[in-house]
């Protein structure tokens, strides 16, 4: 080899090694040339090529055949196949797998498999969810129409005992008005008067029962609300006995019939706490619970009559009132017992466990 | 526009014909060679199929010679589909059946390098094509069968008429067969 030709391939190697062009490495004999070109072409093409795919642009076209460009073209139509590929994939195609590429198939076979494992579960899963769904609706919607018919019976019952309770009273009524017509013409013998006044005395109980009826049954008729127990308490002193309280803002979520357990307590204050002038209500809080406390200043209550007082028929009216009251409280989980000390009083605690009572900000407290 | 498989073929029936053909001609490979199997040499393949390419062209010309090549191709494609390829819903399906009945088979590696199912136009790329890999360099492709085979199966598949084109060829030093198609 010449010197010249030596020095020229050394001059092309550098050039192709610094990435440049080897396009004035060597200026052959003209025989020469065109093999020269043609060599130096191919190299500037394949690495135009190489530099364009490494950069990640792999859609040019390559124009050189040969076996170094054929190699170049096997790695731009892989390059495209994958790319497509990964296309599919994003368009939440995953059945595609690729061949024969190696440890790179595997990876992407492997992923693709996981991706479509996986949202197979996520399906199996979505599918088992609207199941559910569909489940609980259905059975939202039998409860809502067993609610629809238990209101429904409800409404009828409450028509048919409201008739029969007026019609009831009326004869009552009626029945009453003769026994006391007969009580001032029947008067020789001492005994028919006695037993006059016990037909008319019972007739009176009987009376009582029915209006307790009417009550008892509104119990639990209506969803239970927020009630302030101020407003409950308001008016509820009588002439003889005075009312005293510290329950301002306090609400309990009980039954709409709760204003009638105040009521009934002074009721039976009046009835049963002789000589009684004062009721006190107030309120503790401990660990979340709530008592409301109702003490009067009369006698108080027997130990032995603690529970029983609550009973239904226990008193020395008709003995409605105490039972009524549990009946009521017990609607929303609320409690009720007497603690008192009997000869100072009698003292009914209320107790309202957590989240069934609130206190209201008063109107004016954040003027203070 | 995947929806249907509208298949057609365009044979005439024709009572005079002697070697129309039908998928039974294709014959029980497992009754028939218990001991050799269904593969043969690929050698074999290429021999009948270059040397029946040589006597078409010295007797009707090269153009006459491809036609009738391509032709052959397409009638391949359309039998193919209907006899091997599984039932395919969308463009993605078809592609891994096909994919995997010529992989299966040992015809070839088969890609997608772009595909626009809207314009109807795709370009395929068989490596390892059981035709040309391996053969000379020549100056032209040499998978014009193959070419009839694509149109075949694409038309198969969506019942529409497809032009398809190699552009690159092992034959032409490209290492790879590149197919273009588009839709008539
Ligand atoms: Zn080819």
């Amino acid at each position: 080899m010449t010197d010249d030709a030596e020095n020229a391939l050394r001059r092309l190697l550098h050039l192709l090694n610094k990435g440049r062009e080897p396009k004035d490495a060597w200026e052959p004999e003209e025989s020469l040339e065109p093999h020269y070109e043609a060599l130096r072409d191919d190299i500037k093409e394949v690495q135009g090529h190489l530099r364009e795919l490494s950069a990640g642009r792999i859609t040019g076209d390559i124009r050189t055949t040969g076996y170094t460009a054929g190699l170049l073209k096997n790695l731009q139509a892989n390059l495209l196949h994958v790319t497509w590929q990964a296309k599919r994939i994003s368009e939440g195609d995953l059945s595609q797998r690729v061949d024969f590429l190696d440890e790179f198939s595997e990876s992407f076979n492997s992923m693709a498999a996981a991706l479509q494992a996986n949202r197979k579960e996520l399906e199996a899963r979505q599918e088992q969810l609207i199941g559910l769904n569909e489940r609980l609706s259905s059975e939202v919607e039998e409860r809502r129409k067993a609610q629809e018919s238990l209101a429904l019976a409800n409404h009828k019952l409450m028509i048919l005992s409201s008739i029969t309770r007026h019609d009831t009273l009326n004869q009552l009524t009626a029945a009453r008005g003769y026994l006391e017509l007969q009580s001032s013409l029947v008067t020789e013998d001492e005994r028919a008067s006695r037993y006059n006044d016990k037909a008319i005395s019972s007739m009176d109980n009987i009376a009582d029962l029915i209006e307790f009826g009417k009550e008892y049954e509104k119990v639990g008729l209506e969803g239970p609300r927020w009630a302030a127990v101020s407003s409950m308490l308001e008016n509820l002193g009588s002439g003889l006995i005075d009312l005293e309280e510290d329950c301002d803002g306090l609400e309990v979520y009980a039954d709409p019939m709760m204003d009638k357990v105040f009521y009934n307590l002074m009721d039976n204050a009046e009835r049963h706490a002789t000589g009684a002038t004062l009721i006190r209500v107030s309120h503790r809080m401990d660990d979340g619970i709530l008592e409301i406390i109702w003490e009067d200043d009369g006698p108080g209550i027997a130990e032995s009559d603690k529970e029983r007082v609550f009973e239904r028929g226990v008193g020395r009216n008709t003995g409605f009132g105490l039972f009524l009251i549990r009946e009521i409280l017990q609607m929303t989980g609320l409690t009720v017992r007497e603690d008192g000390k009997e000869g100072s009083g009698a003292r009914f605690v209320i107790t309202v466990p957590d989240g069934k009572h609130r206190l209201k900000p008063s109107p004016c407290s954040d003027m203070i | 526009m995947f929806i249907a498989r509208q298949a057609y073929i365009m044979t005439m029936i024709d009572d005079d014909r002697k070697y129309e053909f039908s998928w039974d001609l294709i014959g029980d490979l497992e009754m028939g060679r218990p001991n050799l199997g269904p593969n043969v040499r690929l050698e074999v393949y290429r021999l009948m199929q270059y040397v029946l390419r040589d006597v078409l062209e010295q007797r009707y010309g090269t153009e006459e010679a491809d036609s009738i090549f391509y032709d052959s191709g397409r009638l391949a494609g359309i039998k193919f589909f209907q006899n091997v390829i599984e039932d395919a819903e969308d463009l993605s399906a078809f592609v891994n059946s096909v994919q995997n009945a010529l992989r299966d088979l040992g015809i070839g590696i088969f890609r997608v390098e772009k595909s626009d199912p809207e314009d109807g136009s795709f370009v395929f790329c068989v490596f390892e094509d059981v035709d040309c890999s391996g053969l000379p360099d020549l100056d032209h492709t040499v998978c014009t069968y193959d070419e009839g085979f694509i149109a075949g199966l694409m038309e198969a598949f969506t019942g529409s008429g497809y032009d398809v084109k190699e552009t690159d060829c092992w034959c032409t030093g490209d290492r790879t067969c590149r197919f273009t198609v588009k839709r008539r």
